[in-house]
């Protein structure tokens, strides 16, 4: 009676698991589906509009087509996405350092930040994203750009800040720009918020001479192309020290007076490192290896089953398992998946089918000893356990020290390895393991089925 | 197999590779070619990447050099073909108009389709610098805290210390391969030096695990226990390679260009990682423990 139970309830388990990882690879699917979907379609598409002679292409732009309208229909995984370096999906990346002899101050830094963000907006860059990397450097990526080199140039020299007559004649630039300030003013009309504008010395001459012969006249003030404001001279400003004033709301006076100390940064910006990728060569280094890694896989699986029969099979769905998991776990940190983090993703998948090699291995020689089934695969985790700990905890280490120290790239390959590492522990320490008990208890007690042994052992 | 017995010979394999690899750094540096091709994230410099619709060949190649130096003023620049019929040119840094301008030239030259580079890429020395240098921080610190874990794990300071030489073995190999092929320093020759030291101290560590398992446990001399060992982990060693290889080497022959130059020197240096964890970790150990032993017992070395 116990017996059929416990044989009941272990085909349970098993059938179980097939459908929790039926159900988790079917998630990981759909989230991959959704990586570096609006970049693909997007390039798909601006190459369609070009003229196109090859067939062959206009196949691929239907399928991408067809690919696109299939998106909306997906249902969102809480909208979130690995998303793709920009070795993979093509982009610009420009790292800027102040031209300076000193350590730039916090307010220069966001400054500078400022007015590269307005530089990309203003060239229609939406998707780009300005951070600050330590503390004299400014990152800017822009992902999916078709022309790398064209993106640079725009965007590459320093901002330029210029105050110009009717006529379109320069008067004063940001290098005679002091700083700008949002203030409240007691004028006539009671208290109202002005921005004023401090110059330096040559630009309160210039200034001084300028407004003498032009009152009532606008000047415009411009950042690159950009225009940020047009006042109305009210009177002859001799001290450098004017005022702008409209109906201006703290906010609104806060961003006139951002975009010009934005343009009057004491410093040029030197880009230090660039890289721009053209779209379609990341999106080549993408397809290649993911059809490579899913050979791979595939082969893997095979060698598996052939080699190790039922333990093999266990493996199998173990590592299916875990490659879902990962893309998961992956998704949900919407980490960035680059060149480097695929190879630790492929080395991960090495750790993890050896750890059930290991295993196996144990099985098979504790079988060889002529021990039982169900006692042979109790021992062979438990001998195997401290290598496979010992093993992954020290690539961990290197991972972990990875991680803190390298940049960029590195540190992508650091992030996949590392959680690969601790997904593929779990993997094979409990998922395999449940698949193995399970088939001891649905009495497949043949050795044979366990691993190639030598010696049938007697028992059953 | 008898493994220890015929240590001597797997050492000098291996530093007859080391050697030819130290050999032509030597050589590559005196003659002033550098003891490694170097990408631009290494030395700093500028690249662009061109599809000129055709094969490189050695006109084309002088012509390229030509627009380059007139445009950029580089005398030396380097013309590389990659993927299909593209060309990487490699210059001393050049700013991001002369980058245009050389491309525009070598659009008109050839008559190209193409209204743009497929890649532009520019690194200012003091950031290659500093990449080099995060890289060496992070490969020594970490073989020191592996040491440290190891030794821990192991309470035997002589595991760690073999793991962390047979480590340093691959890393050699490593650059002997870089070195005699010419394949440029570059970002993936990072992250290959740092999976083949993850995957080679993995592959050390079952070795040593099945040691301390069977030191417990078998009344014999260190060499038999070794010999044990090691052929009780051979089938999984070896599985275990061949699994990693079948992934590598589909990377090596489907992989666009870039991913082709990370993939080759991985498929060497697993190769190096196994041979080192089966043929140097562990006879460095006997070798380790046998002359702590006889300082101790002060007993008749066994013959090696």
């Amino acid at each position: 009676m116990k017996g059929k139970n416990t044989k009941a309830k272990s085909i349970f388990v098993f059938l179980g698991m097939l459908i929790l990882v039926a159900a988790i690879s079917g998630l990981a699917v759909l989230a991959c589906m959704g990586v570096g979907k609006e970049q693909v379609a997007k390039v798909e598409v601006t190459q369609e509009t070009k003229a196109e002679t090859e067939q062959a292409k206009e196949v691929k732009d239907e399928e991408a087509k067809e690919e696109t309208t299939e998106e909306t229909k997906l249902p969102q995984i809480a909208q979130k996405k690995i998303r793709l370096g920009l070795d993979l999906q093509g982009g610009v990346n420009i790292v800027y350092e102040p031209k300076l002899d000193r350590a730039p101050t916090a307010e220069e830094m966001s400054a500078a930040r400022l007015m590269i963000q307005k530089r990309l907006d203003a060239k229609g860059y939406t998707e780009a994203e300005v951070s600050q990397e330590g503390n004299k450097r400014i990152r800017v990526d822009i992902p999916g750009v078709d022309d790398p080199q064209k993106a640079i140039e725009e965007i590459g020299a320093a901002g330029l800040l210029r105050f110009v007559d009717m006529q379109g004649n320069e008067i004063v630039t940001g290098k005679n720009v002091q700083k700008a300030t949002p203030q409240a003013y007691n004028g006539n009309a009671g208290t109202e918020i002005v921005v004023s504008v401090e110059m330096d010395s040559e630009g309160t001459k210039l200034f001084s001479d300028f407004t003498k012969d032009h009152i009532g006249e606008q000047i415009f003030i411009l950042l690159d192309e950009t225009f940020l404001s047009a006042p109305t001279i009210q009177a002859h400003i001799q001290d450098g020290k004017g005022q702008i004033s409209g109906s201006f709301t703290i906010e609104s006076a806060q961003e006139l007076a951002d975009g010009i100390n934005a343009g009057a940064l004491p410093f040029a910006l030197e880009p230090v490192n660039s890289m721009g990728i053209g779209a379609k060569l990341g999106l080549d280094s993408l397809n290649s290896s993911l059809i490579a890694g899913l050979i791979g896989f595939i082969l893997i699986l095979i060698f598996m089953g052939v080699m190790y029969r039922g333990c093999g099979l266990a493996a199998d769905i173990a590592l299916t398992l875990y490659i879902a998991l990962l893309i998961l776990v992956l998704t949900a940190m919407e980490a960035t998946l680059t060149l480097p983090g695929i190879a630790g993703i492929l080395l991960s998948i090495g750790m993890a089918v050896d750890a059930n090699i290991i295993i196996f291995v144990r099985i098979k020689e504790e079988l060889n000893l002529g021990r039982s089934v169900r006692s042979a695969v109790d021992a062979g985790f438990q001998k195997a356990f401290s290598a496979i700990l010992d093993g992954n905890v020290t690539t961990l280490i290197a991972a972990v020290v990875l991680y803190i120290f390298g940049t960029g790239l590195i540190k992508s390959f650091a992030t996949t390895l590392g959680i690969g590492i601790v997904i593929s522990m779990f993997t094979a320490l409990v998922v395999t393991r449940i698949l193995l008990k399970a088939f001891v208890n649905m009495d497949i007690r043949k050795p044979a089925f366990y691993a190639i042994v030598k010696k049938q052992s007697k028992e059953a | 197999m008898k493994f220890i017995e015929n240590k001597n010979k797997f050492f000098i394999a291996s530093l007859v590779v080391i050697a030819i690899g130290l050999l032509t750094m030597c050589f590559n540096g005196f003659t002033g070619k550098g003891a490694f091709e170097q990408d631009i994230e290494f030395k700093g410099g500028s690249l662009i990447q061109v599809n000129i619709e055709q094969k490189l060949t050695g006109t084309i190649k002088e012509e390229l050099v030509e627009l380059t130096k007139e445009i950029t003023g580089d005398a030396n620049p380097r013309i590389t073909a990659a993927d299909n019929t593209d060309v990487i040119i490699t210059m001393t840094r050049a700013d991001a108009d002369s980058r245009i301008k050389l491309f525009e030239a070598i659009k008109e030259k050839y008559n190209l389709k193409d209204d743009q580079a497929r890649a532009d890429s520019d690194v200012s020395p003091s950031i290659s610098g500093e990449i080099k240098l995060g890289a060496l921080k992070a490969v020594v610190l970490g073989a020191v805290l592996i040491l440290i874990y190891i030794s821990f794990r192991f309470k035997d300071f002589k595991f760690g210390a073999s793991a962390v030489i047979a480590l340093m073995h691959d890393v050699l190999i490593m650059l002997a391969v870089y070195s005699v092929f010419r394949i440029p320093l570059n970002n993936s020759f990072i992250a290959a030096m740092l999976t083949i030291v993850g995957y080679s101290i993995n592959d050390t560590i079952i070795i040593f695990d099945r040691i301390r398992e069977n030191k417990g446990k078998m009344i014999t001399d260190h060499i038999d226990i070794i010999n044990t060992s090691i052929n009780q982990t051979l089938s999984r060693s070896i599985y275990t390679s061949l699994t990693t290889l079948i992934m590598i080497v589909l990377l090596f022959i489907l992989g666009a260009d870039s991913v082709k130059q990370f993939a080759f020197p991985l498929i060497i240096g697993i190769v190096a990682g196994t041979y080192s964890s089966i043929f140097i970790a562990s006879p460095l150990w006997y070798i380790m423990s046998k002359s702590k032993k006889n300082k101790k017992k002060n007993g008749k070395p066994k013959t090696a």
